[in-house]
């Protein structure tokens, strides 16, 4: 059992992570704050029912993601919950080298990864459906393991395994194409 | 990247990076990395890929948003 004096302290450094998380849920800061918010709230409420010693962090991320679930999820079927289709296996790795000879592979890549800014990055895991962006913000950003993360959304473990995979590969399409926007791809070459 | 043996590393990339995938098939996995320098650039890729994912997606906590928590904490002590 956990003590509610001591919530302030054990649970106050994981707000940096679960406002970013947030965030990326939300897509907006307003009800990224609001999430946040009431995330703490029922936290707190129920922090006497959290067992010491176990994972804390992962805790305060399923509430996090129920209450965000709860609170969008019957608000819209957004219409990114399309199938998407197949995309290959190191979608990204595998542009890079057909963009490039074996000489400039390593520029190549290196330019792609150094170059890709940090909206890049949150708007290609923005744009994720949310059943694939949830397991990518948790495997990818947060470094949940599998089971944590099936544990978090409360889904099988190869739900969690199949949809990290998928989301990583639309990721890997989505960072891509802000790569090709931002002329990282261009052959020297060309 | 076209034989069995690649195939074999490639389907356990994810696994490997993301530590899920016991020693013995680590074990497999370098082996293999270690005959293979397009395996080995494409698991290097991916890994350096995973860091920049999340190095890129931290923000920073607005002060007001950070006082408001504590002070959700703050009013329910005091219920």
């Amino acid at each position: 059992m956990a003590d509610q004096a001591t919530f302030e302290v054990d649970a106050m450094q994981f707000a940096p992570q679960l406002y970013s998380a947030a965030l990326r849920m939300t897509r907006n800061p307003s009800d990224a704050e609001d999430v946040v918010q009431e995330t703490f709230l029922k936290a707190y409420r129920a922090y006497s029912s959290f067992e010491s010693g176990t994972n804390l962090k992962a805790w305060l991320y399923r509430i996090l993601t129920n209450t965000y679930i709860n609170r969008y999820r019957k608000q819209s079927r957004r219409p990114d919950e399309v199938d998407l289709g197949e995309v290959e296996d190191l979608y990204l790795y595998r542009k890079i080298s057909a963009a490039s000879t074996p000489d400039s592979l390593r520029s190549a890549e290196e330019a792609v990864l150094e170059g890709l800014v940090d909206d890049d990055v949150k708007a290609a895991v923005e744009a994720l459906p949310e059943r694939f962006r949830m397991p990518v913000l948790l495997a990818d950003v947060e470094g949940f393991s599998y089971r944590e993360i099936a544990e978090i959304m409360d889904v099988p473990i190869g739900t969690v395994m199949s949809r990290l995979h998928r989301g990583r590969k639309q990721l890997q399409k989505a960072l891509w194409k802000f790569a090709e926007e931002r002329g990282l791809t261009d052959r020297e070459d060309a | 990247m076209t034989n069995k043996s690649c195939d074999d590393a490639i389907t356990k990339i994810y696994g490997y990076l993301d530590g899920e995938i016991s020693a013995v098939k680590r074990m497999m996995v370098r082996l293999h990395l270690r005959r293979c320098s397009g395996c080995e650039d494409a698991f290097m890729f991916e890994s350096r890929l995973k860091v920049v994912i999340r190095e890129r997606c931290q923000e920073e906590v607005p002060a007001d948003v950070l006082a408001k928590l504590r002070s959700i904490v703050a009013n329910e002590q005091n219920r």
